[in-house]
């Protein structure tokens, strides 16, 4: 009955915080174990589910090469990344164990930030009214953070993504940072963290509408809700000019906007991929290809605006979708972008047990991420397959995403009804319970 | 004073007569000249000044050297009954002359006694390998070719040329294979051909093909004066008459050999008609029903000339003089015209198109790639350089990465004591 | 009124009847004044000179070489000779009329451009006396840039020259053509547009251009020969020229066909100069293949004869190569012997001996149109060569690819440098675009080390980057090869997955990747006939070897060259690769866009679903009737 009001981050850091520490070292050593196998990093990071044209790593050490060698970088068509990572990685390129500490320290950061977005979200959700489930019993609370950050953490997806090195880590960390950031109603930061990760990989700056939702949630007036959001937009795009111009001095010409936003936006490089569009656009006559480009591109980002309205109430759940929606249909999707999606699924675990499909969501990541290598090695090595064994069970993992995010909105949805309309108000008796019969009108 | 003026008058009746006598004589003559040139052009004549072949090997790979063997065929044939290099456009679409399989190099055989080499001394291949595609060849009928495109691959013809199109390789209903990868449709060429009406580019076209289910292909044309032939008729194939157990593969198709055999027997000067050709074909023979379609053709086929398409004979073309008014004033001795006799030499097409007529759309200036397909921005005129010597970093590099580390500290700084000021 | 109105009649006619025949002549003096106006100052001659070359092989084949060379007549003098714009090219006599237009309507000061057909082996045959032998077509102009337009006339070359010759010319575009930094220099004899060499040359430097394209999968046959054949003056009617015939030509284990065109000097100050077109035809004969005989003579090589020398030729050679035996002297029977026709340059190690045989001499007799055929030919002791002296060329090289399956792979270049010298090599390997290199992967074994700093082997490295569907990857280095050793570059790459329509039709043969291209000085005695560049083959029209020796030494001066011994610059050619990429499933395009557009449609349709509709309880079965309730959002 007595709901455990949870004071806020202290005390969630206070209790057993040896479990935190366990928890970080656990995954730490494991990284850098699985790092300093010798093949293994190498194989992983050719792999095409985890490495694309814009995250790979090897073309990164190619651009840095290029970079230090006087070669302009953008002026070729092998590296398509942002500016800040040549400079990032300028005098560490070289040396192993540097390149492997920050990816884990990055990771690492990652998750801390998700524990210390569910330590607000508990803080928050103390003061919210709670849903009774079956006559008195109050709802569970949700998971704790160290649970979130630990089902990040120990994800498969993650791990193999940072061994692999993909550089979407790093558009990870700013777009987790851009969350936290704006939990903690720090505009300054928040709008920075989305302009990075916009800077780094363009399409999360449709996360900017989640976060100005978070900076703006709670009991503010309107025209202090407005007031922020003029100043977050000014902030971001204060912030993105000034990347643009560190960026310019950096390697001292503007061809970097064709070379990395060209490629993700135009899809010119048609390396075989996790998504949707590459095998699309080889089979495509040239006449029609803009026009499916425009409406695919499209596609990405018209989702916001309508989620959000939608869903204004549950802005970290807003963030997951958006980022789902990102993982799914963006031109090079990888596992990395599923690992961000996966990892911020938990932060609205009240949901799961509204979903109806977790069987098959389960089963198709599983088959789809197990036959995937096998089936690109029949095409490509073995010759026994062709493309189509690839382009199909690309097919299934994209369909387990969209059944992933088509079952959670439903749990949201479904989840905000109950919130809204509890039994007792509707006139049934309490004893129904949180799983009434709904249909959609 | 009298028989002064009367000089006078009868010297200048005189000049007068004369000049009225000699204009009289030259118009006459002109008219006895026209009654011949109408001769010339009577409605059962052809009415064509030149004559054009454009012979078309759609096949790729060694196992289909008889459709080569078809094509170079032909080729020989129209060149030997007249036409030049010049007015024929020949497209291969794979090399089995100089091929490494080919234990007899650069020759081609119709025949298992290998008695004529097909290739010889003297060939000209025009589009040959990658380059016969359906898009080229729809642009050769149609003139819509790239500005670059020299004059040996384009189709210089006007309104008074006929044309051969010869076409063989494999095909199906309503379409034609082009080298495994792609097809032409009855619809294509039905189009190709009215746009060549459209723009006045033949006088006549006799249109044979040679390939399965051929005479579907040409069921889609529309235009009028195409006289049009095929192999066979729809769901049925049309086969290969033999082949040679040396080279190992079939060289010669049923269809166009027994056409050979007809054409091998008549010379420039044959007056054999079309109706004749039509008349030998058997379908016992051919193993197929090969189709004629003669509807859109004006003139009856016993008529007109197998010299007409496969030869070069021509008719002489009266044209007007240039300068009107030194043919008034010449005297009779002088030329009453300026003739331009056509006759099957060396010289290219015709006087009237020296101007090469210039198709292309505004929108469509690409050169004709054809596998590959990248549009080359023309305009741009590339003055950069893309190349870089690959040095030891050079001491500006140092200096700029310097110069952005501290500026991204400088700006980080700047961020985070504003953000937490606001 | 009445005899003014006769006499103006009549004196009107006859006026207009002088008026017209005057003003008839003077349109025809006009024109011939036009003519008249520039008559060239300098005038050099016409000539054309044909020679046949022939060298038996270490392996027995005989390797023959065929040469003509035409000059053009008229000249202007230094201010006036622009190769483009003078109107050298409108009076055509011995030269081509078709190459001259060509050049002259797109600017071109030198052209090559080399049919190849086989590889030549290195290690078997030593160097060929053919300066290009790179398989597939070869390609490569110095354009005048004067007016930036070279882009344009490029273009426009490619295509005329892919309708003179019958080849796909025109597949040589921006995605193939480079431009080279230190191979291919320019081979003409002087710099029309340098300031250097003419002190009194106050034209402007007017930039030139060069630009390099090559196709290592065009074939060669009949249609090529043809019109190359009827580039020569005497076509092959008469003179050395009938003895090409295709059937033979095309039966060989090498076949290489050229055109070389380049500005010359014919003096000794460069004060007179003219254009040179040397066409070439290089093969090798297995001439064993037929009976095991290693015998041969021009009959049994080439099936035709020559009967007499062509009129027009001011010169008319045999020449041929005498093998060099170890043992004893007569190991082969060369038929005719003529004691007068034989030579020998160099010493020991690098001597040769070769035979000339005038054929102007031989049939400067005979006027009647029915003569002798000349017969050529050599015997072996027991119809096979022993005892020949082995060839052991100095630099060889080979190119492979390394790695496994169809996404990724490496390419290695090793060179072997068998001289007991430091040689000095220029290597230039283009790549295309759908092989995306990684520079970083670039690594130096020398003798099978792994060099860590490779700053002694390769003294400079350019690299132009290849972008998709636009240019080539290009890499050039300048090195240093140590002697006796063998050096190893190796470099990793990516293969591109082609759009659908960029595959060819035969899309599982995979794309042919050209070769690289190995520049070296060889260095050569003074006199001997060399390899490498078009300036050596001068020497066999045995008129003015000196001539070229000075110039070269001149130039040579001026770059501050001291050397007493000349050097050529060889160009070896590795082999040309075969490249599989991945390929799509052709036949899938409408399923692609059906089946992709199906689970798009799935996920919008079910979003659209949940973002617009409300949920509404529905009555339980306890409750009678039904509750129901809106709310509104």
């Amino acid at each position: 009955m007595s709901t455990n009001v949870v004071p806020g981050g202290q005390k969630a850091a206070n209790t057993p915080s040896n479990n935190v520490a366990l928890v970080f070292g656990a995954a730490f050593a494991l990284r850098l174990g699985l790092l300093n196998l010798p093949a293994f990093p190498s194989i992983l990071a050719d792999q095409v589910e985890i490495s694309t044209p814009i995250t790979s790593f090897k073309r990164l050490s190619e651009g840095v090469f290029l970079f230090r060698n006087g070669v302009p970088p953008y002026d070729g068509g092998v590296f398509h990344q942002a500016p800040l990572l040549l400079g990032l990685f300028y005098l560490i390129i070289n040396s192993p164990p540097l390149v492997n500490a920050l990816y884990i320290l990055v990771d690492l950061a990652i998750g801390y930030m998700l524990l210390q977005i569910t330590a607000i979200k508990e803080r928050d959700s103390t003061s919210e009214k709670k849903i009774m489930q079956y006559g008195d019993k109050t709802e569970e609370s949700g998971m704790s953070g160290l649970t979130v950050a630990s089902l990040y953490l120990f994800n498969p997806f993650t791990i193999v993504s940072c061994i692999g090195k993909s550089t979407i880590l790093f558009s990870n960390m700013a777009v987790v940072a851009g969350i936290w950031m704006g939990m903690k109603r720090n505009k300054g930061l928040a709008m920075f963290s989305i302009a990075l990760a916009t800077y780094l990989s363009f399409y999360p700056a449709m996360l900017m509408i989640p976060v100005v939702l978070m900076l703006t949630r709670g009991d503010i007036g309107k025209q202090q809700q407005k007031r922020i959001s003029v100043q977050c937009g000014a902030l971001f795009l204060a912030c993105l000019i000034s990347l643009f111009l560190l960026s310019f001095v950096l390697v001292d010409s503007w061809s970097f906007f064709s070379g990395v936003y060209g490629t993700i936006l135009a899809v010119t490089d048609l390396t075989p991929n996790l998504g949707l569009l590459w095998y699309f656009f080889i089979e495509m006559f040239d006449h029609f290809r803009s026009f499916f480009l425009i409406v695919f591109q499209l596609h990405v980002f018209i989702f916001a605006v309508p989620v959000s309205i939608k869903l204004w109430k549950y802005p970290l759940f807003v963030s997951f979708i958006l980022c789902a929606i990102m993982g799914t249909f963006k031109g090079y999707p990888s596992i990395g972008d599923a690992a961000l999606y996966l990892g911020l699924l938990p932060l609205s675990s009240e949901i799961f047990k509204y979903m109806r499909y977790t069987f098959l969501v389960v089963n198709l990541f599983l088959y789809s991420s197990l036959l995937a290598p096998i089936f690109w090695y029949l095409w490509v090595y073995v010759g026994s397959g062709n493309a189509n064994f690839f382009y199909a069970i690309g097919l299934v993992y994209g369909i387990g995403e969209i059944i992933l995010m088509i079952d959670t909105t439903f749990a949201i949805c479904r989840r905000d009804f109950e919130i809204l309309s509890p039994p007792e108000t509707s006139g049934d008796p309490a004893s129904l319970g949180w799983d009434r019969e709904v249909v959609q009108k | 004073m009298r028989p002064r003026a009367i000089l006078k008058h009868l010297t200048i009746t005189t000049v007068i007569g004369a000049f009225i006598t000699s204009v009289l004589a030259a118009s006459v003559t002109t008219d006895t000249s026209t009654e011949n040139v109408e001769g010339f052009f009577n409605k059962t004549r052809s009415g064509h000044t030149n004559n054009w072949a454009v012979l078309v090997c759609t096949s790729r790979f060694w196992f289909n050297y008889r459709h080569i063997a078809n094509t170079l065929a032909m080729y020989r044939t129209v060149k030997r009954l007249g036409i030049p290099d010049s007015n024929i456009i020949m497209m291969l679409a794979d090399d089995v002359a100089c091929n490494s399989r080919n234990i007899f190099p650069a020759t081609v055989y119709n025949n298992r006694g290998r008695y004529l080499d097909l290739y010889g001394e003297n060939v000209e291949v025009d589009y040959r390998g990658y380059e016969v595609t359906v898009e080229n060849f729809i642009r050769l009928l149609t003139g819509r070719v790239a500005k670059e495109t020299p004059r040996s691959k384009r189709l210089l013809t006007d309104d008074q040329s006929n044309i051969l199109v010869y076409m063989t390789g494999h095909g199906g209903e309503d379409f034609l294979k082009f080298q495994d990868a792609e097809e032409i449709s009855s619809y294509d060429l039905g189009d190709a051909f009215q746009q060549m009406y459209e723009k006045k580019r033949y006088n006549e076209i006799l249109f044979m093909i040679d390939t399965c289910q051929a005479n579907t292909m040409y069921t889609k044309i529309h235009s009028p004066n195409i006289l049009a032939t095929g192999s066979s008729e729809l769901s049925q194939s049309s086969y290969s008459h033999h082949d040679d157990p040396d080279i190992g593969v079939a060289v010669v198709d049923r269809f166009t050999y027994y056409v050979l055999e007809v054409l091998e027997k008549i010379d420039m000067q044959s007056k054999a008609t079309l109706k004749d050709l039509f008349d030998t074909y058997n379908p016992k023979l051919l193993y197929s029903n090969p189709g004629v379609r003669s509807d859109l053709f004006h003139r009856p086929l016993d008529q007109a000339l197998l010299t007409d398409f496969f030869g070069n004979v021509q008719n002489i073309e009266l044209t007007e003089p240039k300068d009107h008014s030194s043919s008034t004033l010449a005297t009779e001795g002088d030329s009453v015209s300026t003739q331009q006799v056509e006759i099957g030499t060396e010289v290219e097409g015709p006087s009237v198109l020296q101007i090469q007529p210039d198709h292309t759309d505004n929108n469509n200036t690409e050169t004709l790639h054809q596998q590959q397909g990248s549009k080359q921005p023309h305009a741009r005129e590339r003055v950069e350089d893309h190349t870089f010597e690959v040095g030891d970093s050079s001491q500006s590099q140092n200096w700029r990465y310097v110069a952005f580390v501290s500026l991204s500290v400088v700006l980080g700084g700047a961020l985070i004591a504003g953000s937490s000021m606001i | 009124m009445r005899p003014i109105s006769g006499q103006m009649l009549l004196s009107t006619g006859v006026l207009l009847c002088i008026a017209s025949s005057l003003s008839t002549i003077a349109d025809a003096s006009q024109q011939a004044l036009h003519v008249k106006e520039t008559v060239p100052i300098l005038k050099a001659p016409e000539a054309f000179h044909e020679q046949l070359v022939l060298k038996p092989l270490n392996d027995g084949g005989a390797y023959s070489h065929f040469q003509f060379t035409t000059h053009i007549g008229t000249m202007m003098d230094e201010e006036h000779f622009d190769g483009a714009a003078s109107n050298l090219f409108s009076h055509y006599n011995l030269f081509p009329r078709s190459i001259g237009q060509i050049l002259h309507s797109f600017e071109v000061e030198e052209l090559h451009l080399t049919f190849t057909q086989g590889r030549w082996q290195y290690s078997d045959w030593g160097y060929p006396l053919a300066p290009s032998v790179g398989t597939g077509v070869e390609l490569w102009a110095w354009l005048n840039n004067n007016r930036l337009q070279a882009e344009g006339n490029w273009r426009g070359l490619t295509n005329t020259l892919s309708g003179l010759f019958c080849a796909s010319l025109n597949f040589i575009d921006d995605t193939i053509s480079i431009e080279p930094k230190l191979s291919f220099r320019n081979e003409g004899l002087y710099n029309v547009h340098s300031s250097k060499l003419s002190p009194s040359n106050t034209t402007s430097t007017t930039p030139r251009k060069l630009r390099y394209g090559s196709l290592p999968h065009e074939n060669v046959c009949t249609e090529n020969l043809t019109p190359w054949i009827k580039l020569l003056p005497c076509k092959s009617k008469s003179g050395i020229a009938s003895l090409l015939k295709s059937h033979k030509l095309f039966d060989t284990r090498f076949y290489s066909m050229a055109i070389h065109v380049r500005p010359v000097c014919e003096d000794d100050k460069c004060k007179v100069k003219s254009l040179e077109l040397v066409q070439t035809i290089t093969t090798v004969f297995d001439v064993a293949r037929q009976d095991g005989s290693y015998d041969w003579s021009l009959s049994s090589l080439f099936e035709r004869e020559i009967t007499q020398a062509c009129p027009l030729a001011s010169t008319s050679n045999i020449i041929v190569h005498l093998p060099q035996t170890t043992q004893f002297d007569k190991q082969y029977e060369l038929t005719p012997m003529l004691p007068e026709g034989r030579y020998t340059i160099g010493s020991d190690e690098n001597k040769q001996e070769i035979a000339v045989y005038d054929l102007k001499k031989a049939y400067s007799g005979d006027t009647s149109s029915s003569s002798e055929p000349f017969k050529l030919s050599m015997q072996w002791e027991s119809s096979r060569p022993k005892s020949v002296q082995p060839i052991s060329p100095g630099i060889v090289a080979h190119r492979y690819f390394t790695g496994y399956g169809q996404e990724r792979g490496g390419l290695s270049i090793e060179i072997y440098n068998n001289d007991s010298q430091d040689v000095e090599a220029v290597l230039l390997d283009t790549l295309p675009w759908y092989l995306k290199l990684y520079l970083h992967t670039f690594t130096v074994h020398l003798n099978d080390q792994l060099l860590e700093n490779y700053r002694d082997i390769v003294k400079k490295m350019y690299y132009q980057q290849a972008v998709d569907r636009a240019r080539p990857a290009v890499l050039e280095l300048a090195l240093n090869l140590p002697s006796h050793s063998k050096i190893k570059f190796s470099i990793s790459f990516d293969k591109v997955f082609l759009k659908y329509t960029e595959h060819p039709p035969d899309a599982n043969r995979g794309f042919d990747i050209g070769y690289a291209v190995i520049t070296v000085p060889l260095a050569r005695q003074k006199g001997q006939i060399g390899y490498g560049s078009v300036d050596h083959l001068r020497i066999y029209q045995g008129r003015d070897a000196s001539l070229v020796q000075s110039r070269r030494l001149s130039t040579q001066q001026q770059e501050g060259n001291d050397d007493d011994n000349e050097t050529d610059k060889v160009r070896i050619y590795t082999e040309t690769l075969l490249l599989s990429l991945p390929t799509p499933d052709f036949s899938m395009p409408y399923n692609v866009i059906t089946l992709t557009c199906t689970v798009i449609a799935l996920f919008f349709g079910s979003m659209f679903n949940l973002m617009t509709r409300n949920f509404e309880v529905v009555g339980s079965d306890k409750t009678k009737g039904k509750d129901k309730e809106k709310k509104d959002e």
